[in-house]
């Protein structure tokens, strides 16, 4: 078995040759070396961190914000083996059919690929990531459960998230000290701790990727020079590679069409959206908490059909039910004053918060910039521009009035739409810590950094792995769908380095 | 929605939120359901309102949506008597659901027949 080594004990200067360099140690560049660990090539995969959280590595993330009050950029992300998944809440759920498609009510909308294209690979990330049978909407998938909520027909079904689950243990999987062994195992890969790559830098005619500059904390610096290269540093850092990587290409490397570092989102999680009332006062244990069902550990939510979503121009968005809350005196009057009219007994009454996670428009103007600050490497800190539309709300609104109509229907409860401006929607904002669409996919570079296979526009050796690539965001959440697409990009690797 | 990002930055919020919520939380709500005999409602829609199960609950109601839209228009009454003439409130209103008739009442989605009513009672006199 290898160990992992140490870019700080590089001789300095040095120039490692390799076939192919993954540059970021998070699920992504770790689901591609792990996929690519049979070729018969060299595989060198750099790390910026550690084994574990060291705060002059966590610093390097430090960056500026303006807009829309956001999480301070070195608090979003884990700079060390494993990246995120050190800290993520384990959330999982495939991204829709429509998610990938032209939306004409979403502008910017639609993947150069289909969730046809990534189908063959949920099991593998499912299996990754350690959640369970790739199983969510499917009729009966969760039965030991038991029945969800009944709903009127309708554009909002009760949907499922599963978690991931580290075998033996109760957190989610962190990739790197779960995956640590199998890549140590792996002949063809060199797994390079505390390697910062500094510089993307292309030949002199902008053709192709020539070398990386590396450098580390305690002033090593060295190059490596591969025949591929794929970032997978997440999406802030992506799009601040390629941006400061501008001696050649004057706005950076692939931005010849100013896309990288634009349409940045995230998954707005605002708290205490609406409050859901069930007559009968009973709640399926599985909406407020996650429970163990058919072989994987889940938890049910609200979302809105594909139809529905089409239909009334909706985006995204994935309700959960949060805590009992105990409704005001109008409250109690309009569910009794509802409930007497269908001639429905209220006497056990419940009342729930319900929270949720958001599907954001794509917006170019949201978005990474260089600063003048640079950090303790001497790379140019980000600025990030925060922005979210007021239509974002209004949409997710929609669906829950749709949800408050069915449940009336079905004579199960009723819905409060508890944010009525603007300032109410941000003053309960939070953030799913979910960095997206800086580097995205589209098969037209006017429109995107990235084609079909993830490959930067115009520069044949350079890839881009992660969330960072996604078109749009969707309401699920990234991480089991970008490993997904990565191990996809590793069968299109395999083809590319043979 | 608990749970959706990363722990670390967001523990602080959910601690504060968590302590914001527990204020209010609470078990069950009792919601008692009044019925007001028809021949007891007076005033100019005494008529409408006896098609109320709870009149005290849906005046309350009608007045918070007053409150919340104060331009709201008086309801149609005509309008109102000939929609319920022949025909149970319950029907109605599940017609109105049908047809996604729906009213915002102080934030309730409601159906639009029964935030009418909630409004006239609230102005009945």
């Amino acid at each position: 078995m290898n160990s992992f080594l140490d870019a700080r004990a590089v001789p300095a200067g040095t120039t490692i040759e390799t076939d192919l360099v993954i540059v970021g140690g998070g699920p992504a560049g770790i689901s591609l070396a792990l996929a690519l660990a049979d070729l018969p090539i060299r595989i060198l995969l750099l790390e910026s961190g550690g084994m574990d959280f060291e705060a002059d590595t966590q610093k390097l993330y430090d960056g500026k914000e303006t807009g829309v009050q956001y999480l301070p950029l070195d608090a979003c992300r884990l700079r060390f083996l494993g990246g995120s998944t050190n800290h993520w809440g384990g959330w999982c759920r495939p991204y829709d059919e429509s998610d990938f498609v032209v939306r004409s009510w979403v502008p910017h909308s639609g993947w150069p690929i289909t969730r046809a294209d990534l189908e063959p690979y949920f099991p593998r990330a499912q299996a990754l990531v350690e959640a369970g049978p790739f199983v969510y909407d499917k009729p009966g998938g969760f039965s030991d459960a038991g029945e969800p909520i009944k709903l009127g027909d309708g554009g909002v079904y009760t949907s499922y998230f599963q978690f991931s689950k580290t075998k033996g243990g109760v957190l989610p999987t962190p990739f790197g000290k779960r995956y640590a062994n199998e890549l140590k195992q792996s002949r063809n890969l060199s797994l390079y701790l505390h390697a910062n790559v500094t510089g993307v830098r292309l030949a002199s005619d902008a053709g192709h990727l020539d070398h990386l500059d590396v450098a580390t904390l305690s002033g090593n610096t060295f190059t490596v020079k591969p025949r591929y290269t794929v970032l997978a540093v997440g999406g802030a850092e992506n799009a601040r590679l390629l941006l400061a990587s501008n001696d050649v290409m004057a706005n950076g490397v692939g931005n010849v069409n100013d896309i990288v570092g634009r349409f940045f989102a995230d998954n707005p999680v605002p708290r205490d959206t609406a409050t859901m009332v069930l007559f009968d006062g009973a709640i399926p244990p599985f909406y407020p908490n996650g429970v163990n069902a058919n072989g994987a550990h889940i938890r049910a939510m609200f979302a809105p059909t594909e139809t529905f979503k089409r239909e009334r121009h909706v985006l995204g968005s994935l309700t959960t039910v949060e805590n009992h809350v105990e409704l005001d005196a109008v409250g109690r009057a309009a569910v009794n004053a509802t409930a007497a009219a269908f001639g429905i007994d209220a006497s056990a009454a419940k009342a729930w918060s319900l929270g949720c996670g958001l599907e954001m428009a794509p917006d170019p103007e949201r978005r990474f910039t260089l600063t003048g600050e640079r950090d303790a490497l001497g790379m140019p800190r980000l600025n990030l521009n925060m922005r979210i539309s007021d239509s974002d709300f209004a949409s997710y609104d929609e669906t829950m009035k749709e949800l408050g109509r069915q449940l009336l229907a079905a004579g199960t409860g009723m819905i409060h739409l508890n944010r009525e401006s603007r300032e109410s929607w941000l003053s309960v904002m939070d953030w799913g810590d979910h960095h997206l669409g800086t580097t995205r996919m589209h098969a037209d570079p006017k429109h995107g950094v990235v084609d079909a296979n993830q490959r930067v526009h115009g520069i044949p050796n350079l890839y881009v792995a992660g969330s960072s690539v996604f078109t749009t965001c969707g309401a699920s959440n990234p991480t089991m769908n970008l490993v997904a697409l990565t191990l996809r990009l590793a069968d299109h690797l395999k083809d590319v380095l043979r | 929605m608990s749970g959706w990002k990363d722990a670390v930055a967001r523990r602080p919020l959910l601690y504060a939120l968590g302590a914001a919520v527990g204020v209010v939380a609470a078990g069950s709500v009792a919601f008692e359901v009044t019925h007001r005999p028809a021949a007891h409602i007076g005033g100019p829609y005494g008529d409408l309102l006896s098609a109320l199960p709870d009149l005290p609950a849906a005046s309350v109601l009608g007045k918070a949506i007053l409150a919340a839209a104060p331009n709201t228009p008086l309801p149609n009454a005509s309008a109102l008597r000939k929609e319920l003439t022949g025909a149970s409130l319950a029907a109605i209103l599940a017609s109105n659901l049908l047809g996604a008739k729906l009213a915002d009442a102080a934030g309730w989605v409601v159906p639009e027949t029964l935030a009418e009513l909630c409004v006239l009672a609230a102005t009945n006199g």
